[in-house]
């Protein structure tokens, strides 16, 4: 394309040419990070009840840093990936990014303070990861929902919030937590917010692609 | 006759002010491959965007490779729709 002069009718083809080519990218995610998240932590979850089902060990709960390991090294990835195709920003991926920037880095910050807590004895202190990812995490989904207008995130992040609520109002109550509910709840609430939500927004962009 | 602002009214700078217009920024690579124009030659009409200050260019590395991050500013913003605007008169578009 050059840089010369044009008529006027020219110019408004330009515009909307310029707006049709980039509007394809408008039509937010492809909807492959929230699958790939989403299996990650039902995955990982999964193949911790049933380690703790074979060991009975505690320490088999130290496998849930795989999401922090496999998470990081995929998304450092995707992102090398992105930016060597050429990158653009829109204000859906500003907001989206600032979500789950905020919810993984308070998820980091809150590791660290459980493993602090943990040196000095408290060694029940990781059901506040789980509360976290319950209630944080199904907030940053519904508000992802909310942003991206897909209602199934919305209400897989609302059951991720009850759920959460209902594990606090057990803990407050004495009720005992057992890893094999709370594990396939925290898998059941995962796949509400992020794989289901996942496949139906990749459908709908394969649909786009098509039409 | 009103005259339409000289800086817009070129296809290459039209196009890369439309694509700045409709997301919140875009690599150099990104605008490359839509407006399929040469390195150089978007190169040299970003540089006359920015020093007229429609956009703003944040220059960064992604590993090892260059980036370079064009956004465009409220003056670009408010230009664009004043030449928007100038095109309809022109063309009786309500």
């Amino acid at each position: 394309m050059g840089s010369n002069s044009m008529t006027e009718r020219q110019s408004l083809d330009i515009i909307t040419n310029m707006i049709q080519a980039s509007k394809q990218r408008l039509t937010v995610t492809n909807g492959n990070i929230f699958l790939f998240w989403g299996w990650l932590c039902v995955a990982v979850c999964l193949l911790v009840t049933v380690l703790l089902y074979f060991f009975n060990h505690p320490a088999m709960n130290f496998f849930f840093f795989l999401i922090w390991v496999v998470g990081g090294a995929y998304t450092e990835r995707v992102r090398r990936r992105v930016a060597e195709r050429g990158e653009v920003v829109t204000y859906t991926d500003r907001l989206s990014n600032a979500i789950w920037a905020m919810v993984g880095w308070s998820a980091l910050i809150a590791t660290f303070m459980c493993l602090g807590f943990l040196l000095i004895g408290g060694k029940d202190v990781w059901i506040m990861m789980f509360l976290f990812a319950f209630i944080v995490v199904g907030i940053g989904a519904f508000v992802q929902g909310t942003v991206i207008q897909e209602k199934c995130m919305m209400l897989g992040g609302g059951f991720s919030m009850v759920a959460g609520a209902f594990i606090t109002g057990c803990l407050l109550s004495g009720i005992p937590l057992s890893a094999y509910w709370v594990y396939p709840l925290f898998a059941l609430s995962f796949a509400l917010m992020f794989i289901v939500p996942g496949y139906i927004i990749r459908n709908k962009a394969l649909r786009d692609e098509r039409a | 006759m009103k005259e339409l602002d000289p800086l817009l009214h070129s296809q290459l700078r039209l196009s890369v002010m439309s694509i700045l217009m409709n997301v919140d920024e875009a690599d150099f690579v990104y605008l490359k491959e839509k407006t399929q124009a040469t390195a150089g030659n978007l190169s040299v009409q970003l540089e006359k965007l920015s020093e007229a200050n429609y956009i703003s260019m944040t220059k960064g590395f992604v590993g090892k490779k260059p980036r370079t991050v064009c956004q465009v500013t409220d003056t670009g913003r408010q230009a664009f729709e004043r030449y928007v605007n100038d095109i309809k008169a022109l063309l009786n578009i309500k």
